[in-house]
């Protein structure tokens, strides 16, 4: 029997899924930022993630050519928050994406990873049965006035995030192999 | 000359929907367009883009969109994305007209 103590919790995290419908986005837009506003007082940084997030799953909806649900997955990890937004389509050449060319401004189209890759620390591209979209946004752990822990920061409970040894370890297998390619 | 004013939703992801209104706005004779987006707390690049395209529409030489009450974060994607030199920005919708019709 393996006790309590030989397993770290998991961090929290949300993970789920979202058809790649432009109807379904706006209810994955609530949850991710309802998910970061436990841990984020900070409007602004709640709104770059949401938008990031958003505009990865706008582009995998536009461009993946697959009717599969998208897969969103948030991390949130020594005060950095890490997500992916992983579809199953026809992936993406990314060596053509320069994040230092600004889109022609009147061009109505073509702004997504542009915008993600301004809006977060780090972002990067890997294809592998389709696109995943791997970004790090920091120090986003803002707690609310008046809400300091003893140890400094904040970790309210996240609904699901604790629900038995084998599920956090599921959990935890599945964030391990999710971002090691970060690291 | 003509200005016509829009009152936007406050979520700006149904992109369709945005695209209908301007559409209907837009007619012929409209040079200048206010767009008050006081209501709007959040857009994306979808949003941008019907914007673009719908502000086209307009006359080429003469015509002038405009954006009313940009909160926070619709600003900072417009400042991102350049579109703020793109779009005239007015804190209110009166200065936006104001703006409008003296030019």
């Amino acid at each position: 029997m393996i006790s309590d103590t030989s397993i770290r919790p998991a961090p929290p995290h949300l993970r789920f899924s979202v058809a790649p419908e432009p109807s379904r986005l706006l209810r994955a837009r609530e949850r991710i930022r309802d998910y970061l506003a436990l841990h984020c007082a900070d409007e602004t940084i709640v709104n770059d993630v949401v938008l990031a997030v958003e505009e990865a799953c706008t582009n995998a909806i536009r461009h993946s050519g697959s009717s599969d649900d998208i897969e969103i997955l948030l991390v949130l990890e020594g005060g950095d928050l890490k997500a992916a937004v992983k579809d199953k389509g026809r992936g993406f050449a990314a060596e053509t994406f320069d994040p230092a060319r600004l889109p022609y401004p009147l061009l109505d189209h073509g702004r997504g990873l542009f915008l993600i890759s301004r809006l977060c620390d780090e972002m990067e591209l890997s294809c592998d049965g389709g696109l995943e979209v791997r970004l790090v946004k920091r120090g986003v752990i803002v707690p609310r006035t008046g809400e300091v822990s003893p140890s400094g920061t904040v970790e309210p409970s996240v609904p699901g995030a604790h629900h038995g040894e084998s599920r956090q370890r599921m959990f935890l297998e599945e964030i391990d192999e999710l971002f090691a390619a970060l690291d | 000359m003509r200005s016509r004013l829009r009152r936007q939703r406050r979520h700006l992801y149904t992109a369709p929907r945005l695209k209908e209104a301007l559409d209907e706005a837009i007619q012929s004779d409209v040079n200048h367009l206010v767009i008050d987006l006081s209501d709007t707390s959040f857009i994306d690049s979808t949003a941008l883009g019907v914007l673009i395209a719908e502000s086209r529409r307009l006359e080429p030489e003469r015509g002038l969109l405009a954006i009313a009450g940009p909160n926070e974060q619709v600003r900072k994607v417009l400042q991102m994305t350049g579109l703020d030199h793109v779009f005239a920005l007015y804190a209110t919708r009166e200065e936006a007209l104001a703006d409008s019709v003296a030019s």
